[in-house]
Protein backbone atom coordinates (compact mmCIF):
# COMPACT_ATOMS: atom_id res chain seq x y z
CA UNK A 1 0.00 0.00 0.00
CA UNK A 2 1.26 3.68 -0.69
CA UNK A 3 -1.13 6.28 -0.47
CA UNK A 4 -1.00 8.69 -3.23
CA UNK A 5 -0.62 12.51 -2.33
CA UNK A 6 -3.36 15.28 -4.32
CA UNK A 7 -1.06 17.85 -6.26
CA UNK A 8 -2.50 20.52 -4.59
CA UNK A 9 -0.62 19.36 -1.40
CA UNK A 10 3.03 18.85 -3.42
CA UNK A 11 4.45 21.45 -2.07
CA UNK A 12 4.22 20.16 1.52
CA UNK A 13 6.02 16.96 0.47
CA UNK A 14 8.55 18.38 -1.54
CA UNK A 15 10.49 20.90 0.64
CA UNK A 16 14.37 21.71 0.32
CA UNK A 17 15.16 21.52 3.68
CA UNK A 18 13.09 18.27 4.21
CA UNK A 19 11.18 16.08 2.26
CA UNK A 20 8.14 13.91 2.98
CA UNK A 21 7.80 10.65 1.49
CA UNK A 22 4.38 8.43 1.85
CA UNK A 23 5.24 5.17 3.27
CA UNK A 24 5.34 1.75 1.01
CA UNK A 25 6.32 -0.98 0.34
CA UNK A 26 10.27 -0.09 -0.46
CA UNK A 27 10.44 1.26 3.10
CA UNK A 28 9.21 -1.80 4.97
CA UNK A 29 12.41 -4.05 5.63
CA UNK A 30 13.93 -0.50 7.04
CA UNK A 31 11.18 0.48 8.97
CA UNK A 32 10.18 -2.81 10.36
CA UNK A 33 14.00 -3.42 11.33
CA UNK A 34 13.87 -0.11 13.09
CA UNK A 35 10.89 -0.35 15.20
CA UNK A 36 12.35 -3.20 16.60
CA UNK A 37 15.73 -1.67 17.34
CA UNK A 38 15.14 1.97 18.11
CA UNK A 39 11.20 2.08 19.15
CA UNK A 40 10.21 -1.20 21.15
CA UNK A 41 7.54 -0.41 23.27
CA UNK A 42 7.71 3.48 22.67
CA UNK A 43 5.94 3.34 19.56
CA UNK A 44 2.51 1.93 18.38
CA UNK A 45 3.23 -1.53 18.29
CA UNK A 46 4.06 -1.62 22.34
CA UNK A 47 7.34 -3.56 21.08
CA UNK A 48 5.70 -6.76 19.48
CA UNK A 49 7.73 -8.52 16.56
CA UNK A 50 5.95 -10.31 14.26
CA UNK A 51 7.06 -11.55 10.79
CA UNK A 52 7.11 -9.44 7.60
CA UNK A 53 2.87 -10.37 6.49
CA UNK A 54 1.45 -9.70 10.15
CA UNK A 55 3.84 -6.32 10.57
CA UNK A 56 2.52 -4.89 7.06
CA UNK A 57 -0.82 -5.77 8.06
CA UNK A 58 -0.38 -4.16 11.42
CA UNK A 59 0.71 -0.45 10.18
CA UNK A 60 -2.04 -0.35 7.83
CA UNK A 61 -4.48 -1.34 10.74
CA UNK A 62 -6.96 1.84 11.56
CA UNK A 63 -4.09 4.11 9.79
CA UNK A 64 -5.03 6.63 7.71
CA UNK A 65 -1.96 8.49 5.98
CA UNK A 66 1.79 7.31 7.28
CA UNK A 67 4.76 9.48 5.63
CA UNK A 68 8.45 9.21 6.48
CA UNK A 69 10.72 12.98 6.94
CA UNK A 70 13.66 12.53 4.62
CA UNK A 71 16.79 14.45 4.66
CA UNK A 72 17.20 16.10 0.95
CA UNK A 73 20.43 15.86 0.48
CA UNK A 74 21.47 12.44 1.50
CA UNK A 75 18.05 10.72 1.73
CA UNK A 76 18.31 10.47 5.41
CA UNK A 77 15.80 9.18 7.52
CA UNK A 78 14.63 11.68 10.07
CA UNK A 79 10.79 10.93 11.25
CA UNK A 80 8.26 8.34 10.57
CA UNK A 81 4.79 9.56 11.35
CA UNK A 82 1.38 8.23 11.00
CA UNK A 83 -2.40 9.47 11.29
CA UNK A 84 -4.47 7.12 12.45
CA UNK A 85 -7.76 5.89 14.17
CA UNK A 86 -9.29 8.80 12.22
CA UNK A 87 -13.28 9.48 13.04
CA UNK A 88 -14.30 11.10 10.32
CA UNK A 89 -17.22 11.92 12.27
CA UNK A 90 -15.86 13.78 14.55
CA UNK A 91 -13.32 14.30 12.34
CA UNK A 92 -10.28 13.64 14.84
CA UNK A 93 -7.78 11.21 14.73
CA UNK A 94 -4.15 10.20 16.06
CA UNK A 95 -1.09 11.44 15.55
CA UNK A 96 2.44 9.16 16.31
CA UNK A 97 5.92 10.50 15.54
CA UNK A 98 9.26 8.59 15.63
CA UNK A 99 12.30 9.97 15.69
CA UNK A 100 14.68 7.94 13.74
CA UNK A 101 17.64 9.63 12.36
CA UNK A 102 18.72 12.39 15.13
CA UNK A 103 19.21 12.49 18.90
CA UNK A 104 17.76 15.66 19.04
CA UNK A 105 14.53 17.17 17.02
CA UNK A 106 16.34 19.29 13.85
CA UNK A 107 15.10 22.29 12.09
CA UNK A 108 14.20 20.35 8.87
CA UNK A 109 12.70 17.08 11.27
CA UNK A 110 10.61 19.54 12.71
CA UNK A 111 9.54 21.43 9.37
CA UNK A 112 8.78 17.97 8.30
CA UNK A 113 6.38 17.43 11.22
CA UNK A 114 4.76 20.72 10.80
CA UNK A 115 4.23 19.55 6.90
CA UNK A 116 2.52 15.98 8.05
CA UNK A 117 0.25 17.63 10.42
CA UNK A 118 -0.58 20.55 7.89
CA UNK A 119 -1.42 17.81 5.11
CA UNK A 120 -3.61 15.71 7.58
CA UNK A 121 -5.63 18.70 8.58
CA UNK A 122 -6.35 19.45 5.47
CA UNK A 123 -6.66 16.47 3.35
CA UNK A 124 -7.91 14.50 6.21
CA UNK A 125 -10.58 17.02 6.87
CA UNK A 126 -9.60 17.17 10.42
CA UNK A 127 -10.24 19.55 13.34
CA UNK A 128 -8.14 18.07 15.79
CA UNK A 129 -5.29 15.75 16.34
CA UNK A 130 -4.30 13.70 19.71
CA UNK A 131 -0.69 12.24 20.39
CA UNK A 132 -0.72 9.83 23.47
CA UNK A 133 2.63 10.82 25.31
CA UNK A 134 4.71 8.22 27.61
CA UNK A 135 5.53 10.42 30.37
CA UNK A 136 9.25 10.32 30.15
CA UNK A 137 8.69 11.84 26.86
CA UNK A 138 6.40 14.72 27.80
CA UNK A 139 9.12 16.83 29.42
CA UNK A 140 10.87 16.97 25.87
CA UNK A 141 7.68 19.50 24.62
CA UNK A 142 6.14 20.35 27.98
CA UNK A 143 6.66 24.19 26.79
CA UNK A 144 4.50 23.98 23.77
CA UNK A 145 1.28 22.56 26.37
CA UNK A 146 -0.51 25.98 26.35
CA UNK A 147 0.71 27.78 23.74
CA UNK A 148 0.21 24.88 21.11
CA UNK A 149 -1.01 21.68 22.42
CA UNK A 150 -3.79 20.87 25.39
CA UNK A 151 -3.73 18.56 28.03
CA UNK A 152 -7.01 16.50 27.83
CA UNK A 153 -6.24 13.61 30.31
CA UNK A 154 -4.42 10.92 31.55
CA UNK A 155 -4.88 7.55 29.88
CA UNK A 156 -5.55 4.53 31.55
CA UNK A 157 -3.64 2.25 29.42
CA UNK A 158 0.13 2.35 30.48
CA UNK A 159 3.38 1.82 28.65
CA UNK A 160 6.16 -0.51 29.42
CA UNK A 161 9.87 0.69 29.21
CA UNK A 162 12.31 -0.85 30.06
CA UNK A 163 12.49 0.80 33.89
CA UNK A 164 8.94 -0.18 34.44
CA UNK A 165 5.31 1.02 33.61
CA UNK A 166 4.52 4.64 32.99
CA UNK A 167 1.41 6.63 32.42
CA UNK A 168 -0.12 7.98 29.29
CA UNK A 169 -1.07 11.78 28.67
CA UNK A 170 -3.49 12.24 26.10
CA UNK A 171 -2.28 15.54 23.89
CA UNK A 172 -4.54 17.34 21.22
CA UNK A 173 -3.75 19.82 19.28
CA UNK A 174 -6.55 21.77 17.58
CA UNK A 175 -6.62 22.98 14.24
CA UNK A 176 -8.00 26.28 14.79
CA UNK A 177 -4.75 26.50 17.29
CA UNK A 178 -2.21 24.95 14.84
CA UNK A 179 -3.52 27.59 11.88
CA UNK A 180 -2.89 30.70 14.19
CA UNK A 181 0.50 29.67 15.44
CA UNK A 182 3.70 31.47 14.64
CA UNK A 183 5.37 27.96 14.79
CA UNK A 184 3.40 27.16 12.24
CA UNK A 185 3.99 29.73 10.06
CA UNK A 186 7.61 29.54 10.95
CA UNK A 187 8.44 25.72 10.38
CA UNK A 188 6.74 25.87 6.76
CA UNK A 189 8.63 28.81 5.72
CA UNK A 190 11.41 27.05 6.60
CA UNK A 191 10.24 24.18 4.98
CA UNK A 192 11.77 25.83 1.86
CA UNK A 193 9.19 24.76 -0.59
CA UNK A 194 8.52 28.12 -2.25
CA UNK A 195 4.87 27.89 -1.69
CA UNK A 196 3.67 27.84 1.74
CA UNK B 1 27.30 40.36 10.96
CA UNK B 2 30.55 39.74 13.14
CA UNK B 3 31.20 37.36 15.38
CA UNK B 4 30.38 39.54 18.44
CA UNK B 5 26.81 39.90 17.24
CA UNK B 6 26.60 36.68 16.58
CA UNK B 7 27.29 35.87 20.04
CA UNK B 8 25.13 38.54 21.03
CA UNK B 9 22.30 37.21 18.89
CA UNK B 10 22.92 34.10 20.92
CA UNK B 11 22.83 34.86 24.05
CA UNK B 12 19.41 37.66 23.19
CA UNK B 13 17.76 34.36 21.82
CA UNK B 14 18.24 31.94 24.28
CA UNK B 15 17.55 34.70 27.11
CA UNK B 16 14.01 35.36 25.77
CA UNK B 17 12.87 31.50 25.31
CA UNK B 18 14.38 31.08 28.65
CA UNK B 19 12.65 34.11 30.00
CA UNK B 20 16.49 34.86 31.33
CA UNK B 21 18.52 38.27 31.50
CA UNK B 22 20.79 38.24 28.72
CA UNK B 23 23.54 38.34 31.44
CA UNK B 24 23.11 35.43 33.23
CA UNK B 25 23.16 33.39 30.16
CA UNK B 26 26.70 31.24 30.41
CA UNK B 27 28.81 30.42 27.59
CA UNK B 28 29.01 27.30 29.07
CA UNK B 29 25.41 26.33 29.78
CA UNK B 30 23.70 23.16 28.55
CA UNK B 31 20.60 24.21 26.99
CA UNK B 32 18.20 21.59 28.46
CA UNK B 33 19.94 20.90 31.59
CA UNK B 34 21.14 24.30 32.63
CA UNK B 35 18.88 26.62 30.85
CA UNK B 36 15.79 24.48 31.51
CA UNK B 37 14.86 24.51 27.59
CA UNK B 38 12.76 21.35 26.21
CA UNK B 39 12.79 20.21 22.41
CA UNK B 40 10.38 22.54 21.81
CA UNK B 41 12.17 25.38 23.47
CA UNK B 42 15.28 24.48 21.40
CA UNK B 43 13.30 24.83 18.11
CA UNK B 44 12.09 28.16 19.05
CA UNK B 45 15.53 29.24 19.70
CA UNK B 46 16.91 27.73 16.94
CA UNK B 47 13.78 29.71 14.72
CA UNK B 48 14.54 33.29 16.58
CA UNK B 49 18.12 32.89 16.20
CA UNK B 50 17.87 32.48 12.12
CA UNK B 51 15.36 35.41 12.35
CA UNK B 52 17.73 37.79 14.04
CA UNK B 53 21.09 36.22 11.93
CA UNK B 54 19.07 36.43 8.91
CA UNK B 55 20.45 33.08 7.44
CA UNK B 56 19.58 29.53 8.02
CA UNK B 57 21.71 27.30 10.67
CA UNK B 58 23.08 23.87 9.44
CA UNK B 59 21.10 21.59 10.60
CA UNK B 60 24.31 19.23 10.56
CA UNK B 61 25.62 21.15 13.35
CA UNK B 62 22.27 21.72 14.47
CA UNK B 63 22.25 18.51 15.51
CA UNK B 64 25.00 18.15 17.75
CA UNK B 65 24.64 21.55 20.27
CA UNK B 66 23.75 20.97 23.61
CA UNK B 67 25.37 23.87 24.88
CA UNK B 68 25.24 27.85 24.50
CA UNK B 69 28.96 27.85 23.00
CA UNK B 70 27.43 24.63 19.85
CA UNK B 71 25.13 27.23 19.34
CA UNK B 72 27.52 30.11 18.85
CA UNK B 73 29.40 27.95 16.97
CA UNK B 74 25.98 27.10 14.23
CA UNK B 75 25.45 30.48 14.38
CA UNK B 76 29.35 31.57 13.34
CA UNK B 77 28.87 28.25 10.52
CA UNK B 78 25.68 29.60 8.98
CA UNK B 79 27.44 33.49 8.78
CA UNK B 80 30.31 32.05 7.13
CA UNK B 81 28.45 29.77 4.72
CA UNK B 82 25.81 32.67 3.73
CA UNK B 83 23.10 30.30 3.97
CA UNK B 84 19.23 31.40 3.25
Amino acid sequence: MTAAVAPSYRHLFEGQRCRLVPVGPEHYEALRYLEAVRLGSWWRSRGALQGPEEWVRRIWEGTAFQALALAPDDGRLLLWMQCYNADPVNAVANLAVARLGETVLTLRAASGLAAFIEYCFNALELRKLYMEVAAPNYPLFASAVGPLFIEEGRLVDHVRGHDGSHDLFLLALPRFQWEISLLREQLLERLGSGDS
Amino acid sequence: MSPEEAFDAVVASVAAQAYLDPKNVAIEADLVSDIGLDSFGVIQVALDLEDRLGTALDDEVLADVRTVRDLVRAASTALSAGRR
